[in-house]
C-alpha cells in the first residue's frame, strides 16, 4: 500500500528529528563548554595586551593580527565580547579604553568582513560595536562609514544595531547619514525604535537636531514623524517651526497633532490662540485635535483657557471630556465646589471632574470626599 | 446486499486511508516547519538578531475573572513581576460569588472609585470600580454583573487605557519577559494586529517573582499528556500558519491585541463560547473586508504558564467548551470557506480547522463504529488493522516527542531523566486513549448543554508562584 509506505517515510524522517533534537542537546552543551574555553583564552591574550598598556607600552603587532584572524569567526567574536564585558564591569580600568583605542584598526578590518556575511552576522557585529563602545574623541569616520552600509542590509535587527552602535559613539553627521540611508532604503523600523535610538545619542543633540531639520522636508512622512518626536523630548527650542506645522492645514494629521503636544510640553503664547480654537472646536471629525489641545492648554494659565477646559468638559467626546478634566485637575486651587460649579447639571461632566478631584485627593492623602 | 456493503466498505477504507495520510502530511509540516523555525529562533537569539532595548509601547493587561479567589493573587503577582516598562493591570471580576473581589480588595489595598466608564462595547453593567497606584503599575478592580468571560473582556477593553491590550486567564501567570516578547512582533512589523502567546501548562512548574526556576512534568498522568498534547498543538500547528498569516486561534490565556482594530471590528463575541477564536476569525474578515494590509502573529518565546486539568472530568468539560465554541466560530463565519477574498485563511487555515478539528471526531467514531461492523461482517482484515493502528500510534508520538523535546531544547528547560521517561512512556497512551476519550466527549459536546458565552467551572489549585513584594 502507497499510504504506508508514505506514513513509513514520514515516520522515518520524525525520528531523525527526534535524534535531531537529541544530539543537537549534546552539540549544544558541548558548544557552551567550548565558547568557555575559547573566552579563557582569548581573556588570557588580552591580559597580556592589558598589562603592557598599564607599563605604558602599545599593544603588539602579533596580538593584532591575531585579533583579526580569530574574530573573523562570529563565535570567536561572542567569546570576544564575554571576555570585554568583563573588563566593561571594572570601569575604573582606563586600560581597556586604551586597548580598544588601539585596536581599532582591527575593528575595521574586522566591520568590512562582516560587512560580506549574512545579515545574521552582521547584525551581531553591530551589536558588538554598540556595546563595546569606542570613546566618541576617538578618530572612528572609517568605521562609522562602514556601519552606515550597514544601514542597507534588509534585516531589521543589522539596521537596529547599526543605529545603536553609531547612536552610542557615531558623529552627528554619521546619524544623519544612516537616517538618510534608511529613509531612501524604504523597509520598515518602528518609529519608536529610531526615535529611542536618537534619544539615547551620545553627543551633541542640539547640533543633530539642527542637522536633521535641515533635512527634514527631504524626508518621508514617517521619518519626519520621528525627527519631530525626537525634538519634542530634547528641545523646546523649536517652537516657531512647530508652530508653523501646528497650523499648516496641508500637514499630515498626525505631525499637526505632534506639533500640539510640543507646546504641552513647552508654553509658547503665540501658540496659545491656536490652542484654544482648538479646545473649542465643536466639529466631530476634529476631536483628536481638540483632546490634545486641552492636554496641552493645562500649563496655560488665563480666564479664557479656565473657559474653554470648562467647555471641553460638556464635549460629547468622552476623550475630549476626560482629557479636559485631567487638565483641571491640574490647576492649582481647584476643589469640589468648583468642580460641581464646572460640571453644571451635565452629569456625565460631573461624573469626570468628580473622578478627578477623587483621585488628587487620594494622591493627597485626604479622605472621605464628597460623591 | 454482501456485495453492497464491500463497496461500502472499500469506500470507507479509501476515505480512511486520504483522510489520515492528509493529517499526517499535515502533522509532518508543521512539526518541521515548527522545529526549525524554533532552531532558527535559538540561533537569532544567541547572535543577538533581536529587539535588545526595552521601548515605550503601553499595554494594558486584562484579566478576566469569575470565581477565581484561590489564583488571583498569584496571578496579578506574577503581573506585577513583568519587566516591561509601561503597562497597567485591569481586572474584571465578572459576578464571581467566592469572594474573587475581597481578596483582591484585601491583597492590594484597593480603593473604591467612582471611574467612569466609556462603553463602546456592549458589556454587563459595572457595579464597583477600584484603584490603587501603591504598586509599580496601576491597578483597576471592576466587579460587575455577570456576563461571561467574553462579556467581561470587553468591559476590561472599555477600561483600558493604552492602544494595546494583553488578555490573559485569571489561572495563568506569566514569565517575567512574556509581556517585552509579545509585544516584539508589533514593534518589528505595524501590521501587527494581534500577537499570539505560548501556552504551557504550570503543573510541575514552580515560578518565582516571574521566572521559572524549577520544571518537573506533572504529577498527575493526565496533566502530564496534556503537556505533550500542547506543546504538539502550540509549537506544530500555530508556527505553521504563523507562515502565512493563518492563525485562526489566538489562546484566551495569552493574546495581545491592538485595541482600535478589535473595537472597529466590534470586540468580544458573547453569545459564543470560544470568544477567543470567533474574535480572531473575525478580525480575519474586518481587516480583508476593509482592505487592510494586517498581520496576526505567533510569539513562540513569549510564554504564559497556565493549570491543566488534572480531573478527567474537568477535561472533559473544557474540551466540551472548547468544541462548542470552535462550532460556533466556524459556522458564524462559514462564509470565508474557500472565498478567494479571505485568501489562504479561507482556502488553508478554515478547512483545516473544518476537517481536522470540527468533523474529526465524527470522522473517527464513525471509523470505530464501521470498523466493528466490518468486523462484525467479517470483512475486516485484523492484522492489516492493527498494523495500521500501530503505525498510527508509534508516527503521531514521534510527533509529540519531536515537538516536546524540540520546545525543551529551545526555552533551556532542565529535564530530568525520569521526566524524559515519562514524556516517552506517556505519548503512545496520549494518542491512542486520551484522544480517543475527548473524540467521544466531542462528538456529544453539541448535543448537551448550554451554548451561551458562560464561564466553565474547573476545580483551582493554588499556582506555585512566589513573590519577593513590590
Amino acid at each position: 500500500m502507497g499510504s504506508e509506505v508514505l506514513l513509513y517515510g514520514y515516520g522515518a524522517v520524525c525520528l531523525s528529528m527526534l535524534v535531531f533534537n537529541i544530539v543537537n542537546s549534546i552539540v549544544m552543551k558541548k558548544q557552551e563548554m567550548r565558547l568557555e574555553r575559547r573566552s579563557r583564552v582569548l581573556a588570557a591574550q588580552v591580559e597580556i595586551q592589558m598589562e603592557l598598556i598599564r607599563q605604558g607600552k602599545e599593544v603588539e603587532q602579533k596580538h593584532m593580527r591575531y585579533l583579526a584572524r580569530k574574530l573573523r569567526r562570529v563565535k570567536n567574536l561572542v567569546a570576544f565580547d564575554r571576555v570585554m564585558e568583563t573588563y566593561q564591569e571594572n570601569e575604573q580600568d582606563l586600560g581597556i579604553l586604551e586597548y580598544k583605542r588601539q585596536i581599532q584598526s582591527v575593528l575595521l578590518q574586522l566591520a568590512v568582513v562582516y560587512l560580506g556575511r549574512d545579515t545574521m552576522q552582521s547584525a551581531y557585529f553591530a551589536y558588538f560595536l554598540s556595546r563595546n563602545r569606542l570613546q566618541r574623541h576617538m578618530a572612528v569616520d572609517a568605521l562609522e562609514e562602514i556601519l552606515v552600509q550597514y544601514m542597507r542590509k534588509q534585516n531589521l535587527y543589522c539596521r537596529v544595531n547599526a543605529l545603536e552602535a553609531l547612536c552610542s559613539f557615531g558623529s552627528e553627521e554619521s546619524v544623519v547619514k544612516a537616517l538618510t540611508v534608511l529613509n531612501q532604503e524604504g523597509g520598515f523600523i518602528h518609529e519608536k525604535i529610531l526615535t529611542d535610538g536618537l534619544l539615547a545619542f551620545g553627543g551633541d543633540h542640539d547640533r543633530l537636531m539642527a542637522l536633521l531639520w535641515d533635512k527634514f522636508e527631504r524626508f518621508s512622512g514617517k521619518m519626519q514623524m520621528v525627527v519631530l518626536n525626537y525634538i519634542r523630548y530634547k528641545s523646546g527650542g523649536y517652537c516657531e517651526r512647530m508652530f508653523g506645522i501646528m497650523t499648516d492645514l496641508k500637514r499630515d494629521k498626525e505631525q499637526r497633532l505632534l506639533a500640539i503636544r510640543y507646546f504641552g510640553r513647552y508654553v509658547y503664547e503665540p501658540a496659545r490662540e491656536a490652542l484654544l480654537g482648538f479646545a473649542s472646536d465643536q466639529n466631530p471629525l476634529n476631536w483628536e485635535y481638540a483632546a490634545i489641545s486641552v492636554t496641552s492648554l493645562a500649563r496655560y494659565t488665563g480666564e479664557k483657557v479656565m473657559a474653554a477646559l470648562i467647555g471641553a468638559v460638556h464635549s460629547a467626546n468622552w476623550y475630549v471630556r476626560y482629557n479636559a478634566a485631567i487638565s483641571l485637575e491640574s490647576r492649582d486651587g481647584y476643589d469640589w465646589d468648583m468642580m460641581e460649579a464646572a460640571g453644571g447639571n451635565d452629569r456625565y461632566a460631573r461624573e469626570m471632574l468628580m473622578y478627578r478631584l477623587e483621585l488628587n485627593n487620594a494622591r493627597k492623602g485626604i479622605q472621605g470626599g464628597r460623591i | 446486499m454482501r456485495d453492497a456493503f464491500q463497496v461500502f466498505f472499500h469506500g470507507v477504507g479509501i476515505f480512511f486511508v486520504l483522510y489520515m495520510v492528509g493529517y499526517a502530511s499535515f502533522l509532518f509540516l508543521s512539526v518541521t516547519v515548527g522545529t526549525a523555525s524554533l532552531y532558527n529562533s535559538k540561533r537569532n537569539n544567541a547572535l543577538k538578531n533581536e529587539l535588545q532595548r526595552d521601548y515605550y509601547m503601553p499595554v494594558s493587561v486584562l484579566v478576566p475573572a469569575h470565581n477565581e479567589s484561590i489564583t488571583i493573587k498569584a496571578t496579578v503577582d506574577s503581573l506585577l513581576s513583568l519587566d516591561y516598562l509601561l503597562y497597567e493591570i485591569v481586572v474584571v471580576d465578572d459576578g464571581s460569588t467566592d469572594g474573587t473581589a475581597q481578596v483582591m480588595e484585601e491583597a492590594f489595598h484597593m480603593v473604591r472609585v467612582n471611574r467612569p466608564i466609556q462603553r463602546k462595547l456592549p458589556c454587563q453593567t459595572a457595579e464597583a470600580v477600584f484603584e490603587t497606584n501603591e504598586y509599580k503599575v496601576p491597578i483597576t478592580l471592576i466587579r460587575k454583573k455577570n456576563g461571561g468571560k467574553a462579556d467581561a473582556l470587553n468591559m476590561g477593553i472599555n477600561m483600558a487605557k493604552y492602544p494595546y491590550f494583553l488578555c490573559i486567564d485569571a489561572d495563568s501567570v506569566l514569565q517575567r519577559d512574556s509581556l517585552k516578547k509579545i509585544v516584539r512582533p508589533v514593534l518589528e512589523d505595524d501590521r501587527v494586529v494581534a500577537v499570539g502567546g505560548a501556552v504551557r501548562p504550570c503543573n510541575g512548574a514552580e515560578i518565582q517573582d516571574g521566572r521559572l526556576v524549577k520544571y518537573r512534568m506533572p504529577k498527575k498522568l493526565l496533566a502530564c499528556m496534556q503537556v505533550l498534547e500542547y506543546d504538539r498543538s502550540f509549537l506544530a500547528s500555530r508556527i505553521l500558519f504563523d507562515k502565512f498569516n493563518g492563525n485562526i486561534i489566538v489562546s484566551g490565556a495569552f493574546g495581545l491585541f491592538k485595541k482600535n482594530v478589535v473595537m472597529e471590528a466590534g470586540g468580544y463575541d458573547a453569545t459564543t463560547m470560544g470568544e477567543d477564536m470567533e474574535l480572531v476569525v473575525k478580525l480575519h474578515v474586518y481587516c480583508r473586508e476593509h482592505g487592510m494590509d494586517y498581520r496576526i502573529r505567533y510569539a513562540t518565546d513569549a510564554i504564559c504558564w497556565t493549570q491543566a486539568p488534572e480531573k478527567l472530568s474537568d477535561l472533559c468539560k473544557q474540551r466540551r467548551r472548547w468544541h462548542i465554541g470552535l462550532y460556533q466560530s466556524m459556522t458564524r463565519h462559514r462564509r470565508i470557506l474557500g472565498n478567494p477574498r479571505y485568501g489562504a485563511v479561507g482556502f488553508i487555515s478554515y478547512l483545516y480547522f473544518l476537517i481536522y478539528e470540527l468533523l474529526s471526531p465524527y470522522i473517527e467514531v464513525f471509523g470505530t463504529v464501521t470498523m466493528a461492523a466490518a468486523w462484525m461482517m467479517d470483512f475486516l482484515n485484523i492484522p492489516y488493522m492493527f498494523l495500521y493502528l500501530g503505525i498510527y500510534v508509534v508516527y503521531s508520538s514521534i510527533l509529540s516527542l519531536t515537538a516536546f523535546f524540540a520546545r525543551v531544547h529551545t526555552i533551556d528547560l532542565k529535564l530530568t531523566f525520569v521526566d524524559g521517561v515519562k514524556a516517552v512512556g506517556l505519548c503512545a497512551a496520549e494518542v491512542s486513549c486520551l484522544r480517543f476519550i475527548l473524540a467521544w466527549v466531542r462528538v456529544t459536546a453539541l448535543g448537551r448543554g448550554k451554548k451561551r458565552n458562560v464561564w466553565g467551572q474547573i476545580e483551582r489549585k493554588a499556582i506555585n508562584f512566589s513573590s519577593s513584594g513590590q
